[in-house]
């Protein structure tokens, strides 16, 4: 932070009183109070206002982020479920379709029958 | 915030990534046929493979092929042939291995007979030498 006088911080504070300064100028302001150099008496107004404005100041910031953090955390959740699941349905899968639709056929057995044609010569009479 | 962001975009990653036959132009054949009325689709998980040390298989069996169907899967499989480290064609039959990864084998065979077309995908810890012998045993 630039070094200032006290009297640029007095006449800050007192642009403070009159809503002239700036949010940019109130955050450096709320900075230099907290520094040693405030201790002088003339800041003690301007200081009791500003805790006073700073602990009474409804806390949106905190109640807006935990909701966001909890819905992340749940959605993060909600993928590792969905994934899980995902993954159980693509390991136990055994289905044999006919035209895109299910049926009760065996599909170890289907399995079996077409890899065992995969090794032997075609049936002259299949031709 | 970020951190939380970064993880649920690995684990939508994770998602995309799981798919079988992912990057393979047979996947098409299996999109597109597999609704017909003449054709059989199976698939199977690792969980019912496990004594053929598979991790997946999916087949497409079509009764009387068009010329057209036979034309489009040999051409899908022209393509994916490309890459095959083995390539296997006897009458009638095509196999193709393709490249390893991560321990893991990649086969699709093909068969014609010209009554039935049959189309596989299989990925798993077996060799070829593996599969044929578990499958020749189980006919006999």
């Amino acid at each position: 932070m630039k070094q200032h006088d006290l009297s640029y911080w007095e006449a800050m504070a007192e642009r403070y009183f009159l809503a002239e300064t700036t949010e940019k100028e109130e955050a450096q302001l709320r900075k230099f109070l907290c520094s040693s150099e405030a201790q002088d008496s003339r800041f003690d107004e301007i200081k009791a206002t500003m805790s006073y404005l700073q602990v009474s100041r409804p806390k949106r910031n905190v109640s807006v982020r935990l909701p966001l953090k909890a819905i992340a955390v749940a959605a993060c959740l909600f993928i590792a479920m969905f994934l899980g699941w995902y993954q159980y349905q693509q390991y136990n899968i055994s289905s044999v379709r006919i035209a895109g639709e299910d049926t009760e056929t065996d599909a170890s057995v289907v399995m079996q029958k077409q890899m065992a044609e995969m090794f032997n010569p075609i049936d002259p009479n299949d031709r | 915030m970020k951190r939380i962001v970064s993880i649920i975009l690995i684990l939508l990653g994770v998602c995309i990534d799981v798919h079988a036959q992912k990057g393979l132009a047979i996947q098409s054949a299996f999109d597109e046929l597999a609704v017909k009325k003449n054709v059989t689709e199976v698939v199977m998980g690792a969980g019912r493979l496990k004594k053929f040390h598979l991790s997946f298989f999916h087949s497409l069996e079509i009764k009387n092929p068009s010329a057209n169907e036979q034309q489009r899967i040999e051409a899908l499989l022209q393509t994916d042939a490309e890459q095959a480290i083995l390539h296997k064609e006897y009458a009638g039959h095509k196999l193709y291995e393709l490249p390893e990864r991560k321990g893991m084998h990649y086969y699709i065979f093909y068969r014609c007979s010209g009554q039935s077309l049959t189309l596989i995908y299989i990925e798993g810890k077996a060799n070829l030498k593996q599969i044929e012998s578990q499958f020749l045993k189980r006919e006999k």
